[in-house]
Order: C-alpha cells, then structure tokens, then sequence
C-alpha cells in the first residue's frame, strides 16, 4: 500500500477523514434538501409566488459536518427557507405556518412516517428510512435593511461594506416572542450565509490551493468543476476534529460547548497553516484569545453580528462556560500528547476521544517510524534560536 | 501580606497550566510547599518544519521549581533520568540543578519574562543545547566561564561594555536612576558627561534593566571576588 501514513499530519487527516461525512451521503443529504426546494417551488404550491429557496446553513454549509457518534444516530442538516417577503406583508407566524403547510405535504407525499414537528424557530423533518437526517428547515425573509442598521450602531464599518455578508441577512421567526402575530419590524435577524462568508475568508488561500491541486492531479478539468464539499483545509479538519473530541466527551449532555463557539473561536485563531498539524497547533493554542470580556459578561461575538453573543447562555447556565474551559483543556492535553510523541502511537486518551472505532481503521495504515536522524534538524532548530530569540548560556555557579 | 503571596500562587499556577497544557502535555503543575512544582517529561520540540513526521526531538524526564517571587528569582530545574553527565562540563550544579544561565542576564535581554517565555527559551535553549551536545560535542549559544567570571562576563554582555568589575559596577550604579543622571560621567569611558554622550543607548538599557534589576545585579556582583 503505497498511501501509508508517515507522520501526525497524515495520521490526523486519516482521523478527519474517517470522521467525515462521506461524500454519497453529503450528496443524499443534497437531492433531499434540493428535493424539498423543488416541492415548494412548484406550480401549484401555495407559495410558488413567494419564489421559495432552500439553502443550507450551519456545518453544511461550511463543510465542517461529522458522522454522528452512534452508528444508528442522525445527521442534523440545518436549512433557511427564505420567501420574498416583507414585514409590512406578513407576520412571523404567518411565515412559520405557510411555510409549515408546505413541508407537512412534501412529508405526506413522501410517505414519511413522522409527521414535521414544530419547532421554537423551524420546522423539524425526520427521515426514518436508510438516509438518517434530521433536517430543521428555518422560514426567513431577506432583511438587509434592518440588519445595516444594525452594523451601523455596532460601528462595524468593514462589514458594512461587504456585500457578500450584508444581501445575505435575514429575518426569521420566533414563537415564543410576543409580537409573533403582529406585523412588526421588531424580528430577530440572521445572517447564515453572511457567517460562511465570514469563514470562508479566513481559508481563502489553503481552499483555492486545495480545488488547484485537485485539477494539477488531474480529477478536474478547472477549479471552478472542483464542487465545495470535495475539498477540506486544515481549518475545516481541525474543527471536524474538535467537535468529534467534544461529542465523545459530552455525549448527549445540553451543555456541551456548542458548534458556532468552536468555529467561530478556530476560524479567528486559523493562521492559513497549510497542514492540520499545524493548524490543530494555532488553534488549540489561540482559540481562547478570542473569547472577550464586554463589561464583564464573557462575549464571543458572531463575527458578522457584532451585538449577538454565541457566548449569551453562559451568565444564565455557568455549567456551559465550564464546560467549555474543561474540554478546552482536555483537547489541547489530548491532541497535545499526540503532537509531542511520535506519530506511530496514538494516545489513549486520543483514541477515546475520537472513538475506537476510527482508530482502528486508521492504525494498519500507520508506518512505522521513520529513523532519521535529529542531527540535521538539531542544526536548523539552533539556527533559529540564533535569528529568532534571545540565545542564553549554560554556566556553573 | 501571606493573602497576597497566595493569590500570586495561584496566579502563577494557573499562568503555568495554561504553558503546559498543550504544549508541554506530559508535565503536572501543582502546588508543594508554597512553590510550584512541575514535574514529568519534557518535551524538546521542533519549531521549524522538518521531515521526520513530527514528534519531539529529544525528552528529559525534570522536575522544575518556581518561587512566587518568579521572574525575579530563579527557576530552579532538575534532570531526573540520568541523560545528562551530573558535571560542571554539562552544566549541573554540585546540588543536582541545571544551570540556565546567569539569570539575570536573562532578565536583561528579555522583555517578556513570562513562565510562556521562561519555557520558550531558557528552558528550551537548556535541553537543546544538550541534545546538541550530546549530537556534536559542542554547546551551540556558547557558554559562560564558571563561577563569578561567568557572572561578570554576563553582566557585560548586556550592558555592553568591558567585563571589568568596576567598569561593570558603575554602569549599574547608573542604572540605578531612571532615567539615567545627564550629568554623570558616561560609563563608555570617554570622559565626556552621559547627556553629551551614550545617553540614548543608556535610555534604551534601563528600559530593560529597571533599577531594581540594577540592584539586583549590583547586590549580586558585590559579593563576587
């Protein structure tokens, strides 16, 4: 087998790869969701006229899903369902319900066991048949306006500016609010697509380098063929890999540290490194850096939404902010062994925290060590003592 | 006065975990006798990118001390698995400790003295070095003369001047003023008066060496012969 793993980078992608969802099913999830959008969509829809668009959002959208932990587990895809609406033409509840009487008939045409649930702010859709999705479908109408207002009072100048984040925002709905009846422009925001902007600008390079890659070996014809999902960065690995280590540790408990703080905390921290080792480094090292005090109140601020806190559930619950600080600690502790060691032996508690299972796939692939010698590299590291750092003398007292 | 020495402990404490923790993933942190103890393996890893596959480069089994007061006294660390020669040739002292480096020359050339730091590079620089040693007989930074001379020849060092004890001496008597006296004869020796002559490069050296340093250094060499 001439693809054997040589070194933590290698073994660390085999771990993310393996964790990763496969590619027939990303373009299951894909068909279903285009599907749904098709539904919608048709003629004698009730909201054909509304010209209806599902996208993804979320880990979907960013490429960062993993395999849930359990064989028989679900993979959660997180939907907008945006209509061509305005506030002054209708009100939350009408969206929720208009859209909500769309999904119930897609359901019942496709003989789907469970009916669509109601959810605080979308619509939840089970798969029960070999597909295993859980798909949560978010009823929204375009809210550009409300939300520039909004960046103008936050003083965020450089988004303001940036189309890409600012056409995307969104409005959504929210049952437990009491305007939820009334026509309103008091409806809380989003900006899913805008958050992906945001990310993707943070991977730019490493993800234009990757699609070229992809098209020198030949497997496309240009980058442009190269489809989104085909392509992984260090950045995109690194969280695959945190948020299995955080499932593993939390379970099913409520208080996990959630998805968006890891990204948003590994995107800022991301320094473009081309390999996940490295990657995995910065991030685990810096990702804390970016959690800021406002007043007192631990603020983790969505980046492309300056006054919304990922962190605003941590005052209320402080199980959640200790949470995250522990698994903090465990992940740097646990991927930090393994970078210390040698590649050929994965720590215990690595291979827990990534489950069994996996490891077990990736270990036969694993080489056994390389015998160079640190003579050279010794040379190289003193060098950079020399041009880097102060330099300090062993002496006798 | 004993709450406050506490809260620096853990303090302290805490700054170390957090250096450790990723970095440093198989030493312990705790607390023992009002000192922090840091005990296990060290990893000496690599910076720069290399083909080996990754991994550290070489691993010593320590155990380091810090007092409260850490920067301004001394780690103390030791080697615990007998892969460095207990010789003066090596760098260990008659007690068993590593010796760093004079530290406060240490103190002098950086201006950040964290424990982040403090394992970036004294610590580091250390065990590499005898890696290299080990590798190709020789210690890569050089080394200092044993003794007081090493003293003195450190201090020089940073102050950049001649490792004489009385020209050594009265350049930290200058820096025992922040800033430095205009009017004070210019410890270069030129005979001219500091504000006519090595004032800038005078300003630039207390903003390392604050007077207490100074005094620090000048307690020290004091005691030398």
């Amino acid at each position: 087998m001439n693809n054997k793993l040589k070194s933590h980078n290698d073994v660390l992608e085999a771990i993310a790869t393996a964790i990763d969802i496969p590619d027939y099913m990303n373009e299951r999830a894909c068909a279903r969701y285009q599907s749904i959008g098709k539904w919608l969509d048709r003629e004698e829809s009730s909201i054909a006229h509304l010209a209806p668009s599902i996208s993804p959002q979320g880990s979907f959208l960013l490429g960062t899903v993993i395999r849930p932990l359990g064989d028989t587990d679900a993979y959660d895809i997180d939907l907008v369902c945006k209509l061509d609406q305005t506030k002054t033409d209708t009100t939350m509840k009408k969206l929720k319900e208009a859209v909500g009487h769309e999904v119930k008939s897609y359901a019942a045409t496709n003989n789907m066991q469970k009916e669509p649930e109601e959810a605080r702010r979308c619509w939840a859709l089970e798969y029960a048949d070999e597909a295993q999705f859980h798909m949560d479908i978010l009823p929204a109408i375009p809210d550009i306006e409300n939300y520039r207002k909004k960046l103008v009072e936050a003083s965020a100048n450089d988004l303001l500016i940036n189309t890409k984040i600012v056409e995307n925002a969104i409005a959504i709905t929210d049952k437990m609010l009491p305007q939820y009846s009334n026509i309103t422009t008091d409806w809380p925001i989003s900006n899913p697509k805008g958050y992906a902007a945001w990310f993707a600008s943070k991977q730019i390079d490493t993800f234009k380098a990757r699609k070229g890659l992809l098209v020198e070996q030949g497997s496309y014809a240009s980058v442009d063929d190269v489809p989104d999902y085909k392509v992984k960065t260090p950045l995109q690995r690194s969280i695959q890999l945190l948020k299995r280590h955080r499932d593993s540790m939390f379970e099913g408990d409520e208080n996990k540290p959630i998805s968006i703080v890891i990204t948003t905390l590994a995107a800022h921290a991301y320094q473009g490194e081309e390999s996940l080792s490295q990657a995995l480094r910065s991030i685990l090292r810096d990702m804390q850096k970016f959690i800021h005090n406002k007043g007192g109140v631990v603020w983790i601020p969505n980046p492309v939404n300056p006054q919304e806190n990922f962190a605003d559930k941590w005052a209320e619950i402080p199980e959640k902010q200790q949470n995250f600080f522990l698994w903090l600690e465990k992940a740097q502790n646990h991927f930090g062994s393994y970078l210390a060691n040698s590649y050929e032996n994965i720590p215990l508690s690595l291979q827990e925290s990534m489950s069994e299972t996996t490891i077990k796939k990736i270990e036969p692939l694993i080489s056994s060590s390389n015998t160079k010698s640190v003579s050279d590299i010794l040379l190289s590291e003193v060098e950079h003592v020399k041009t880097s750092g102060p330099i300090t003398k062993p002496w006798y007292g | 006065m004993v709450r406050i020495k506490r809260d620096r402990l853990a303090d302290l404490l805490k700054e170390t975990k957090d250096v450790i923790c990723f970095d440093q993933p198989d030493l312990v942190a705790t607390v023992v006798n009002s000192k922090i103890k840091i005990d296990g393996v060290y990893h000496v890893m690599p910076r720069e990118q290399n083909n080996r596959g990754g991994g550290s480069l070489a691993d010593y089994n320590i155990v380091i001390e810090l007092d409260s007061r850490f920067p301004n006294y001394a780690p103390v660390v030791r080697e615990l698995g007998g892969n460095i020669p207990q010789t003066s040739e090596y760098h260990i002292n008659r007690d068993g400790s590593c010796c760093l480096e004079v530290w406060e020359t240490w103190l002098a050339k950086s201006k950040d003295r964290s424990v982040q730091s403090f394992f970036e590079w004294p610590l580091r620089n250390f065990f590499l070095s005898q890696s290299y040693k080990r590798e190709k007989g020789t210690f890569p930074f050089g080394e200092r003369s044993h003794g007081d001379p090493g003293i003195l020849n450190g201090y020089a060092e940073v102050l950049g001047c001649e490792p004489d004890k009385n020209v050594v001496l009265y350049n930290l008597q200058v820096l025992l003023h922040q800033p430095p006296r205009g009017h004070w004869q210019c410890p270069c020796g030129s005979g001219q008066k500091i504000r006519d002559c090595c004032r800038d490069r005078l300003l630039e050296l207390s903003d390392r060496i604050s007077p207490k340093l100074a005094r620090q250094m000048l307690e020290r060499l004091n005691g030398t012969t």
